[in-house]
C-alpha cells in the first residue's frame, strides 16, 4: 500500500493506493506547521480505507515548506563566503530591472544581508589558482562572524568553484571545524554550473532553506513514526523522490516539490492512456501550471527563477500564469475584458462562495454558464450561490455593455486564451507543435477549460484522469527514486573527447549511486552544448560514453529543429554534463473507486447557445458533447464536437470529432 | 469589436511577437543578442502602423515604426525582406540593424513583421562601432539604406556578403541577420494564421481596434495627470561645451505635448539623435508615467505629440554622427520627461564600456542606481531608463576575453539621500591581460536640474590604475592595467510638497475636533470642503473661514447619525457612514480616518490596525491616530500612521502644519 500526501495552498490531499483502489482525503492546509494538516489528511484516508498505518509500505510527501519560506523571505540567518571583491553577487543579480516600466519595482531583497557577506582572500581563474587561499584570514573572519547572533547556515560560492572546487572544499572544512552546528552549502556541490550569479543565488537559497527543512522533516518523521508510518520520502523539484534525510540536507532541491508531483502524475496517467507526449495543465484556485510530458516523463529544465530568485537546478519545466478559478475579471481603461492576475483566493473567494466576495471570477462565470451547479464538487464542498454570481457578473457586464451570459462566456474565453498562451510558451516557443500532443487537464478547474484551450490551439485529444482533483498527490507515488547531478566542464575543440566526457559522466554516476545506496541504478546522461560564443545551451540526451561526432550530429539536428539553422563549421562547446541516477518507481495503477453511474441533465451555454447537457456522475463509460462529467473533485466540460470514454483506469479520453 | 474578442486578439498578437523574440534571441550567435537581448520584434498593419511589439528593450519603442515607414511604400511580394540601419532612413544608430518582411496572404498585404538587433560590430573606426570621436555618420560603420535583402523567398547572398564584408566578425553578423529573418518568418506565419482563421477583413478590423484600444488606455491615464505646463532643463556634457536640453511638457485633457524647442543645435560630435531615438525616449517615459502595462503599439502613443526642431540635437540632419545619441542622449531625454513629472533622476547614462583589439570586442552597458519614486526607494544595481540588458557574467568574461575581473560589487552610499533613497550604482574593475583599445563613456548631470527634492546620486567615476579619468575615455590598456568604473547612484526623493498642495481635504462631520481642525486648516491657507449633517454648521465654517460647502453632499450615503453635538460620540462614526467607509476610497485616493479618543487608545489602534477591523471606525486600512484628545486634540498635531503608507505620508504634512485634529476624510489624488 502506498500513500501520497500533497500540501497545496488551501488543502492538503492524501491519496492511498491499495489493491487497485484509490482512497482520497482532504484536510485544510495548516500554514504554521504543515505536518498537522498532513497527519490529519493521512488519518482520514486510513480511516476511509479501513486500514492502519502499519499497512503502508511507502509514504511520499510533496510540500511547500521551502517554497513558502522563499517567497516570504522567512529563512534561516545565512552568511556568505565569496571571493574577495565579489561578495555582492546575489544583490547584483544580472542587472536587469524587475519591470521595464515600473522604475521602482524591486527584486526580492537578498537573503544574505551585507553584514553577513565575507570576502575570502583567494582567487581561481579558468585555469586554476591565481591567488592561494589565505586560511588564517578565513579563520579570523569566521570567528568574527560566529559572534553575530544566530547564523545557522553558510553558503560558500567562489569564482570558478564549479571547475576548481579545492578552495570551496577547504573553506567548508574550516567551517565544519569552527562552527560544527551550522549548515554549509558549497556552490560546486549544490549547483556545479558555469556563471557565478546563478550558482551563488542557488547556493544561498540552499543554505538558507536547509535548517528549516531539516527541522520540518525531522518533526514530520517523528510524527509519522509515532503513527506507525514508514519514514517519509520527499518529491524533489525535478520529479524524482529522495529520502527525507537527503532532502533535509539540500534545501534548494524541493522548492518546486508541489508542482513536480502534479506533473509526474499527469505524465504517467497520460502515458497509461496511450498519450505519452502531452501538455499537462494544472488549474487551481489562483494559478495555472503548465508542463510538458515527453515519452511519459516530465520535461525538465536546468534552471529557472522562483519568486524572482535564480535556481540553477534540474526542475520540472513548469510555466505558471495567474489564471485560476478565483481570478478576478475586470474591465480595463481601454474597454477590454481582462481576467486576473489578481485572485479572490480562497477567502473571500468567488462571489458564489458566499463568503463576502463580490467581484466576478472565473468560477462565477462557469456557474452562470451552467458548467458548474450549486452542488458541483469544488474543493471544500462549498455550496455555490448562483444569485451572487449573477449579481457580480451583471455589474461587470453593465460596464462592458454585454449581456450577462456574454460576460460569462467572455470571462471563460479570456481565461482559456490566457492559459492557451501559457501552453504556447512551453510548446510553440520551444519549437514543439502542440497539435501533435494530448492535453492532460487536472486540478479543480483544469477540466472545465480543457476543451476550450485545446480548440484554441488545434489540439485534438484531451485526457482527464478520474482523480484529477488530487492528481498531485497521486503523482507523488509515481516518482522514481532519483539523484540528478551536474558538472560544468567547458570542453571544446581537441579537449572534447569521448574519454574526457565519459570520465565526467562516470564520476557523477559513481557519486549518484553512492548517495542513492543503489549500485545498480540506471544512469542517464545529457549534455548542454552550444556553438562557441553562444550564451544559451541546448540539452541533448545521449549515451553515457558519447562519441563526439554523434554528439555533434544530435546537437545540430536539435539546433536545426529549434532555430531553423545549423552551422557545421562553428566550434562546438560542451558546457555542462548532466547525469541522472534512478531507480524506477512502482507502476502506478490507480484502479477505480467503484462508484455507480449516474445521469441527469442541466442547461448550459455552448458557443452562445443554451443546450440541455447530459450530466454524468460516478463511473462514466461513454460521453459525447454537450455533456458535463462530475468527477470526484473536479468537473469536466465536454462541448459539442468532443466525445470519448473512460479507459480501465477511469481516465476519460476525449477526441475532437 | 466586443470587449472579449478585443482581449483575445491583443493576446494573440502579443503571443506572436513574443514568439518572434524567442526565435531571434535563441537563434542568434552573438552574445549581444543572445545574452544581453539587445533586440526587438514587432508586427505592423499594412499601412505600417505598429500593432504590437515584444517587450525587450525600451530604446526600440519609437524606432521600429520609423523603420517600417521607410519601406512601406515599396512594392512587396511574399518572401521579400528588407534590411536597413541608416539612422536617417528608419534606423537609430548603425549597430541597430532592422530586417522587415512584408506579410502577404495570396496577393493581399496583411502587414509587416520586423526585427531589430544591436549587432556587436558594423565596421567603422573602432571595434564595436561606437567610436568616441566620430564626426560624421560614415565614421561609425557601414550605412545600409533600405535595401531588399530577399526577393520571393530567395536571400540575396551576394548582398549579404557585401554588407557584412565591411564589418568585424562577418560570419557572426550573417548568423544574427539570419536569426532576424527566422524571427520575421515566424511572425509572418502567425499573422497569416490569424488572417486564415478570422478572414482578412476581420484581421484588419482587429488591428485597427488594437490600435484604438492602446490609445484609449493611454488617454485615460493622461487624463488623470493635472493639466498644465511643466518645464525641465538639463545639460549634456560634450567636451569643452555643454549642450542644453530643454523641455516643456504640457498636459491638456487627454493629450500630452512634449516640446524640446530651445534644446541645443546638432553638434559635430556623436551625441546627436535622429528623431526616432528622441521618440523612443519620450514613449518610454510616457509609458512609465501613464500605463506601464499598455500593449506597445502606435495607438498607445497617439495621444503624445513630440516637437523637436529639425537640425537640433534631438532631431539631427544627416550626415551628423549619432553613435552616442542612442545610448546616452536618449537616457537623458527620458530623464528629462520623467523629471518634469517629479520622478527623481536615475544614473542618466548606460555606462558604455568597450574593450577590444583585432581579435575580440567586448561591449557592455553597466547598471547603476535608479532614482527614487514618490513612494519607494530606487532599486540598486539595475539598468535605468532606456536599456535593460543582462550583464556579462564574470566567468563568461574571463573565459572569452583576455580580461580578469578584480571587483564587481554594489557601490554603497552612492544613492541620493531622501525620505526615499536613490539606488546605488555598481563597481566593476577589470584588469587587462593583453593590449586593448578602451572606450568608456558615462555622463552624470553635474547637479539635478529639475526642482531638487532630495539628495543627488554620486557621480560616475572612471579610474585607471588609481588615477581618475574624465567621464568619457578613449585610449589603450597595457597588460596589467586596471580599469575601474564606478557607476552613478540615483537621486533621492523627499515628500513632494507640490503633491501635498494638490491634496483635497474633505471634512465629514464638524464636531468638537472637526470644527477646530477645519478652521485651523482654513487659516493655514488650505482649501477645505466641509460637510456636516446639520448643514448650518458647515455653512458657518464656510462663512467664518472660507471653507467650501460640500459639492456632493454625502447625505444619501449617510445612513447613520453622526451629529457631533458634543455628547461624546465618536466622530469616526461619521466617517464610517460615508460612502468611502464601505468600500474604501476610490482608486488613487486615500482616506485618513481619525477619531476623538484617548492618546493611549489611539496608539493602540494605530499599533493594531487589523486585529478587529470590523470594530474600528470605518474599517479603513490606512489610519492616522491623533496624539491628543477631544477638544484639545487640535493643539497637538502629532500623528501616528497605522502602517507605513505613502498615501498617508502625502496627506499628513498639512495636518501637522496646521496643528489640528478631527474626524476627517482626506482624499488624495
Amino acid at each position: 500500500m502506498v500513500l501520497g500526501v500533497d500540501v497545496g495552498g488551501t488543502f492538503t490531499d492524501a491519496v492511498l493506493l491499495t489493491d487497485g483502489r484509490v482512497v482520497t482525503a482532504k484536510a485544510p492546509t495548516t500554514a504554521a506547521d504543515q505536518s498537522d494538516g498532513v497527519l490529519a489528511a493521512v488519518e482520514t484516508a486510513l480511516e476511509r480505507a479501513g486500514t492502519t498505518a502499519g499497512e503502508v509500505d511507502r509514504f511520499v510527501h510533496g510540500m511547500t515548506v521551502g517554497t513558502n519560506a522563499l517567497l516570504e523571505g522567512k529563512v534561516a540567518a545565512t552568511a556568505l563566503l565569496a571571493s574577495e571583491g565579489f561578495t555582492d553577487l546575489e544583490e547584483l543579480g544580472r542587472q536587469a530591472r524587475a519591470e521595464l516600466y515600473r522604475l521602482c519595482a524591486g527584486h526580492p531583497p537578498p537573503l544574505v544581508p551585507p553584514g553577513l557577506r565575507v570576502g575570502v582572500r583567494e582567487r581561481m581563474g579558468p585555469e586554476g589558482v591565481l591567488r592561494p587561499l589565505d586560511e588564517r584570514a578565513l579563520y579570523g573572519s569566521i570567528r568574527a562572524l560566529s559572534h553575530s547572533e544566530g547564523v545557522e547556515a553558510f553558503a560558500v560560492c567562489l569564482l570558478w568553484g564549479f571547475r576548481h572546487p579545492e578552495h570551496e572544499r577547504r573553506a567548508a572544512a574550516i567551517l565544519e571545524e569552527e562552527v560544527p552546528d551550522a549548515h554549509v552549502s558549497t556552490s560546486h556541490e549544490t549547483a556545479g554550473v558555469f556563471r557565478e550569479y546563478e550558482r551563488a543565488a542557488t547556493t544561498i537559497v540552499d543554505a538558507a532553506l536547509s535548517p528549516l527543512l531539516r527541522r520540518y522533516l525531522e518533526r514530520l518523521g517523528e510524527r509519522a513514526r509515532d503513527l506507525g508510518l514508514p519514514n517519509p520520502e520527499v518529491m524533489l523539484s525535478g520529479g524524482g523522490v529522495a529520502d527525507a534525510g537527503t532532502a533535509a540536507r539540500h534545501g534548494s532541491w524541493t522548492v518546486l516539490s508541489g508542482p513536480a508531483g502534479g506533473s509526474v502524475g499527469a505524465a504517467r496517467m497520460a502515458e497509461r492512456s496511450g498519450a505519452p507526449d502531452a501538455v499537462c495543465l494544472d488549474m487551481g484556485g489562483t494559478s495555472c501550471d503548465v508542463s510538458l510530458a515527453e515519452a511519459g516523463s516530465v520535461k525538465r529544465t536546468g534552471g529557472r527563477e522562483v519568486g524572482g530568485r535564480a535556481l540553477a537546478l534540474p526542475m520540472v519545466d513548469v510555466h505558471t500564469v495567474g489564471a485560476g478559478g478565483g481570478s478576478v475579471a475586470w474591465a480595463d481603461a481601454g474597454g477590454a475584458l481582462r481576467v486576473g492576475p489578481r485572485s479572490a483566493g480562497a477567502d473571500p473567494g468567488p462571489a458564489c462562495y458566499g463568503r463576502g466576495g463580490f467581484e466576478p471570477t472565473v468560477t462565477d462565470a462557469n456557474l452562470v454558464l451552467g458548467y458548474l451547479d450549486r452542488g458541483s464538487p469544488l474543493a471544500g464542498g462549498v455550496e455555490l450561490d448562483l444569485g451572487a454570481a449573477r449579481r457580480a457578473l451583471a455589474d461587470l457586464g453593465g460596464r462592458l455593455e454585454l449581456e450577462l451570459e456574454a460576460v460569462a462566456a467572455g470571462i471563460a474565453r479570456v481565461a482559456s486564451a490566457e492559459m492557451a498562451r501559457a501552453v504556447r510558451v512551453v510548446t510553440v516557443e520551444r519549437g514543439i507543435d502542440p497539435r501533435d500532443l494530448a492535453l492532460v487537464a487536472f486540478g479543480g478547474a483544469g477540466p472545465l477549460h480543457a476543451a476550450a484551450i485545446a480548440d484554441e490551439l488545434g489540439m485534438r485529444r484531451i485526457v482527464v484522469p478520474r482523480a484529477s482533483g488530487v492528481l498531485s498527490a497521486l503523482g507523488l507515488v509515481a516518482g522514481e527514486r532519483r539523484r540528478d547531478l551536474v558538472e560544468s566542464v567547458l570542453l571544446a575543440g581537441g579537449d572534447l573527447t569521448e574519454e574526457a566526457v565519459g570520465a565526467s559522466v562516470a564520476r557523477l554516476a559513481a557519486r549518484g549511486r553512492e548517495e542513492l545506496h543503489a549500485p545498480e541504478a540506471e544512469v542517464r546522461a545529457s549534455y548542454d552544448l552550444r556553438y562557441a560564443g553562444q550564451a544559451f545551451e541546448l540539452t541533448i540526451a545521449e549515451a553515457p560514453e558519447p562519441d563526439p561526432g554523434r554528439l555533434r550530429r544530435a546537437f545540430e539536428s536539435a539546433h536545426e529543429e529549434r532555430y531553423g539553422y545549423a552551422d557545421s563549421h562553428a566550434d562546438l562547446e560542451l558546457v555542462t554534463v548532466r547525469v541522472t541516477v534512478a531507480e524506477p518507481a512502482a507502476d502506478l495503477i490507480p484502479g477505480n473507486d467503484g462508484a455507480a453511474a449516474e445521469e441527469t441533465t442541466r442547461s448550459a451555454l455552448f458557443d452562445g447557445r443554451r443546450m440541455e447537457a447530459k450530466v454524468l456522475g460516478g463511473a462514466i463509460s461513454r460521453v459525447s458533447g454537450p455533456a458535463i462529467c462530475e468527477l470526484p473533485e473536479a468537473t469536466l466540460v465536454v462541448p459539442p464536437g468532443w466525445s470519448g470514454g473512460a479507459d480501465v483506469d477511469g481516465t476519460i479520453v476525449l477526441e475532437r470529432g | 469589436m466586443d470587449a472579449v474578442s478585443l482581449q483575445v486578439m491583443v493576446g494573440a498578437l502579443r503571443a506572436a511577437c513574443d514568439e518572434m523574440g524567442v526565435v531571434l534571441v535563441r537563434s542568434a550567435h552573438s552574445a549581444n543578442v543572445k545574452e544581453r537581448r539587445d533586440a526587438s520584434t514587432a508586427l505592423f498593419d499594412p499601412d505600417g502602423q505598429m500593432v504590437m511589439q515584444a517587450e525587450h528593450i525600451p530604446v526600440h519603442l519609437g524606432a521600429m515604426p520609423s523603420a517600417v515607414a521607410a519601406v512601406v511604400g515599396e512594392d512587396h511580394s511574399s518572401g521579400d525582406a528588407w534590411v536597413l540601419n541608416d539612422p536617417y532612413r528608419g534606423g537609430t544608430h548603425l549597430p541597430d540593424i532592422t530586417v522587415i518582411s512584408p506579410v502577404l496572404s495570396g496577393a493581399e498585404l496583411v502587414g509587416f513583421a520586423a526585427s531589430r538587433a544591436h549587432h556587436a560590430d558594423v565596421g567603422g573606426a573602432t571595434p564595436g562601432s561606437m567610436p568616441a570621436d566620430s564626426r560624421v555618420l560614415d565614421d561609425e560603420g557601414v550605412v545600409i539604406p533600405p535595401t531588399r535583402l530577399a526577393r520571393a523567398g530567395r536571400l540575396d547572398e551576394e548582398l549579404l556578403h557585401d554588407l557584412t564584408g565591411g564589418m568585424r566578425a562577418p560570419a557572426q553578423r550573417r548568423a544574427d541577420l539570419r536569426a532576424q529573418l527566422a524571427a520575421n518568418r515566424t511572425g509572418g506565419m502567425r499573422l497569416k494564421e490569424l488572417a486564415a482563421r478570422s478572414g482578412l477583413g476581420a484581421l484588419g478590423e482587429a488591428m485597427r481596434e488594437t490600435l484604438d484600444y492602446g490609445e484609449r488606455r493611454t488617454r485615460a491615464r493622461i487624463a488623470q495627470l493635472p493639466d498644465g505646463d511643466r518645464d525641465a532643463r538639463d545639460v549634456l556634457e560634450a567636451g569643452e561645451h555643454d549642450l542644453p536640453l530643454r523641455l516643456t511638457a504640457s498636459v491638456g485633457g487627454e493629450g500630452l505635448l512634449l516640446d524640446f524647442t530651445g534644446s541645443a543645435d546638432q553638434h559635430d560630435g556623436n551625441l546627436n539623435c535622429p528623431l526616432a531615438v528622441t521618440l523612443s525616449a519620450c514613449y518610454f517615459a510616457v509609458r512609465v508615467l501613464t500605463d506601464p502595462d499598455v500593449p506597445p503599439s502606435a495607438g498607445a502613443y497617439r495621444p503624445v505629440r513630440v516637437i523637436a526642431p529639425e537640425g537640433s540635437l534631438l532631431n539631427a540632419r544627416p550626415p551628423a554622427a549619432v553613435a552616442a545619441g542612442n545610448v546616452e542622449t536618449s537616457s537623458r531625454v527620458a530623464d528629462l520627461v520623467l523629471g518634469a513629472f517629479g520622478q527623481a533622476l536615475g544614473q542618466g547614462t548606460m555606462n558604455n564600456l568597450t574593450l577590444g583589439n583585432d581579435d575580440f570586442t567586448y561591449y557592455e552597458t553597466l547598471a547603476g542606481g535608479q532614482g527614487a519614486c514618490a513612494d519607494a526607494d530606487g532599486p540598486s544595481a539595475v539598468h535605468v531608463a532606456m536599456s535593460n540588458t543582462l550583464n556579462t557574467p564574470i566567468e563568461a568574461l574571463e573565459l572569452e576575453f583576455p580580461l580578469r575581473a578584480v571587483e564587481y560589487s554594489v557601490r554603497r552610499g552612492s544613492g541620493g539621500a531622501g525620505e526615499h533613497r536613490g539606488g546605488n550604482g555598481v563597481v566593476r574593475e577589470l584588469e587587462a591581460l593583453g593590449r586593448h583599445a578602451l572606450f568608456a563613456d558615462h555622463r552624470t548631470p553635474p547637479a539635478r536640474t529639475s526642482e531638487p527634492r532630495g539628495g543627488p546620486g554620486e557621480r560616475g567615476r572612471n579610474v585607471l590604475n588609481g588615477v581618475e579619468l574624465p567621464g568619457k575615455v578613449d585610449g589603450e590598456l597595457a597588460p596589467g592595467d586596471r580599469m575601474r568604473i564606478e557607476t552613478p547612484g540615483g537621486g533621492g526623493q523627499e515628500v513632494d510638497m507640490a503633491e501635498v498642495e494638490r491634496v483635497e481635504r474633505v471634512f465629514l462631520g464638524l464636531g468638537i475636533m472637526g470644527a477646530r481642525m477645519a478652521a485651523n486648516l482654513c487659516r493655514a491657507g488650505f482649501e477645505v470642503t466641509a460637510w456636516n449633517r446639520t448643514r448650518a454648521r458647515a455653512e458657518g465654517l464656510a462663512e467664518a473661514h472660507g471653507a467650501r460647502g460640500p459639492r456632493h453632499p454625502p447625505r444619501r450615503q449617510a445612513t447613520r447619525g453622526d451629529d457631533h453635538d458634543g455628547r461624546g460620540r465618536s466622530a469616526g462614526r461619521g466617517c464610517s457612514s460615508a460612502r468611502t467607509a464601505r468600500r474604501g476610497p476610490r482608486r488613487g485616493r486615500a482616506r485618513a480616518d481619525m477619531s476623538t479618543i484617548a492618546p493611549t487608545a489611539s496608539r493602540a489602534i494605530a499599533d493594531r490596525p487589523r486585529r478587529a477591523p470590523g470594530r474600528l471606525p470605518g474599517r479603513a486600512r490606512d489610519r492616522l491616530a491623533p496624539e491628543g484628545r477631544g477638544r484639545h486634540a487640535h493643539r497637538h498635531g502629532r500623528w501616528r500612521a497605522s502602517r507605513p503608507s505613502s498615501s498617508l505620508d502625502r496627506c499628513s504634512p498639512p495636518w501637522e502644519s496646521s496643528s489640528c485634529t478631527s474626524a476627517a476624510g482626506a482624499t488624495v489624488r
